[in-house]
């Protein structure tokens, strides 16, 4: 890692930079720099075409100046334009919140979710979305799924009756009404046994 | 109408939607059954959140409203707005959702709707909008429980409560109590040719059984007007 001091005076705020900042995590960054001191330094890109451009650290630069300081110590990085704005959003996206109108005017949103962000952390842009949808017709579907709660022991013996009357002959008459769940066709076999047993 | 003529309503990921409505909505709840959300945008950004599904006791509802097949007919779950919007910008949503509906779902007859009178409102946004009243039921459902949170019955009677031997009536056993209210219940018809069929209750009756609620605070159809 390359450290150098550089100065203040030189150095360019990313046009593009989306992080912000409330006045609480401000304060709390103020009182730790006025504390320790500038601990951690700036990301600093040394590339030809941006050079002296901050990558991260802009929140605590402000603050550093601030306090008077006229240079300040710099992680040297050397990147093209797309890895600096990739790099931004990775040292940022661990704390703080974006500015959505710079997010959206200078990065795509299928970057940023690439870049770790979830699809309702972003911005929704109207354009991106349709109005259309579509949704079932009809009756209600002639299957229904049951739930109930059984104890341990009660579950292991519906398991079992299910598991035997499925090794029956008679499992293949029943009438299964196009159910093709062959516990639920066994369910109800045995619901009818039990019936015909009943009468 | 105002601004609320700009509102743009475009169709959006469940993920968004349900996102949008835990950080606005009241009970910081989403409904699990909303499967078609609306956002609502003004300036290009997201402001509100309708959200539409089907019915908790579907087989009880579906009855309200003749003819009516099991597809026919939705709930307009959950409803929530920032503060950016302008007045009237709510009744806007829900009309322009209705238009959409109609477009792209042509079979769906009717919406069913609840205002929450016990900690919301009695629903001016739904009579606002064209909805009927058809039910106004002392509150039964929502408990507040020992620790204050506010939760619903049959929340607690899904199995995860009930495997952990919790559920509503362990809790009203242990001080969970119904809070002081009312549920509204609200229909609105886009298949005029349908008719409902329970009685469709005047407006007045809400002020009849004082139920009567508006931002949250118990107060009269009568006192809003003056």
């Amino acid at each position: 890692m390359k450290i150098e001091k550089r100065k203040i005076s030189e150095l360019i705020r990313a046009e593009y930079n989306p992080r912000k900042i409330s006045v609480v995590q401000l304060y709390e960054l103020k009182e730790g720099i006025e504390e320790f001191g500038l601990v951690q330094p700036l990301v600093v890109n040394e590339n030809p075409e941006r050079k002296n451009v901050i990558v991260g650290g802009h929140q605590r630069l402000k603050l550093w100046e601030e306090l008077g300081n006229k240079e300040v110590d710099c992680s040297i990085v050397n990147l093209p334009l797309d890895k600096e704005r990739k790099l931004n959003i990775k040292l940022n996206k661990n704390g703080g919140t974006f500015d959505d109108d710079l997010l959206k005017e200078f990065f795509d949103y299928e970057e940023l979710i690439e870049w770790g962000f979830t699809v309702s952390e972003l911005f929704v842009d109207p354009d991106n979305l349709t109005d259309s949808f579509s949704l079932p017709e009809g009756d209600k579907d002639p299957f229904q799924q049951i739930s109930f709660v059984l104890a341990n022991n009660q579950a292991d013996k519906v398991k079992k009756a299910i598991g035997k009357i499925k090794e029956t002959e008679e499992i293949k008459l029943v009438e299964k009404f196009g159910n093709e769940n062959s516990n639920g066709n066994s369910l109800y076999l045995i619901i009818t046994q039990w019936e015909e047993q009943r009468k | 109408m105002g601004r609320a003529k700009e509102i743009i309503i475009k169709v959006l990921p469940a993920e968004v939607a349900n996102n949008f409505v835990r950080k606005n909505h009241y009970s910081g709840k989403v409904v699990p059954n909303s499967k078609l959300h609306f956002g609502c945008f003004l300036d290009n950004k997201l402001h509100g959140v309708l959200s539409y599904g089907t019915s908790m006791q579907k087989s009880k509802i579906i009855g309200l409203v003749k003819p009516c097949l099991w597809n026919e007919m939705l709930e307009l779950n959950r409803m929530a707005f920032d503060d950016y919007l302008p007045k009237y910008s709510e009744s806007r949503c829900i009309s322009i959702t209705i238009k959409l509906l109609k477009k792209h779902a042509p079979h769906i007859k009717w919406i069913l709707t609840y205002a929450d009178g016990c900690q919301c409102g009695d629903g001016t946004i739904y009579r606002a909008s064209g909805f009927k009243l058809v039910g106004i039921k002392k509150n039964t459902t929502l408990l507040k429980m020992p620790n204050g949170k506010i939760i619903a019955d049959k929340t607690l009677n899904n199995k995860s409560y009930i495997k952990k031997g919790q559920s509503a009536s362990y809790w009203k056993k242990r001080g969970a109590n119904p809070i002081m209210g009312n549920q509204l219940k609200y229909i609105y018809l886009i298949d005029k040719k349908c008719t409902i069929t329970v009685p469709i209750l005047p407006f007045s009756e809400i002020d009849k059984i004082g139920a009567g609620m508006y931002k949250g605070e118990k107060i009269t159809l009568k006192e809003r007007q003056n």
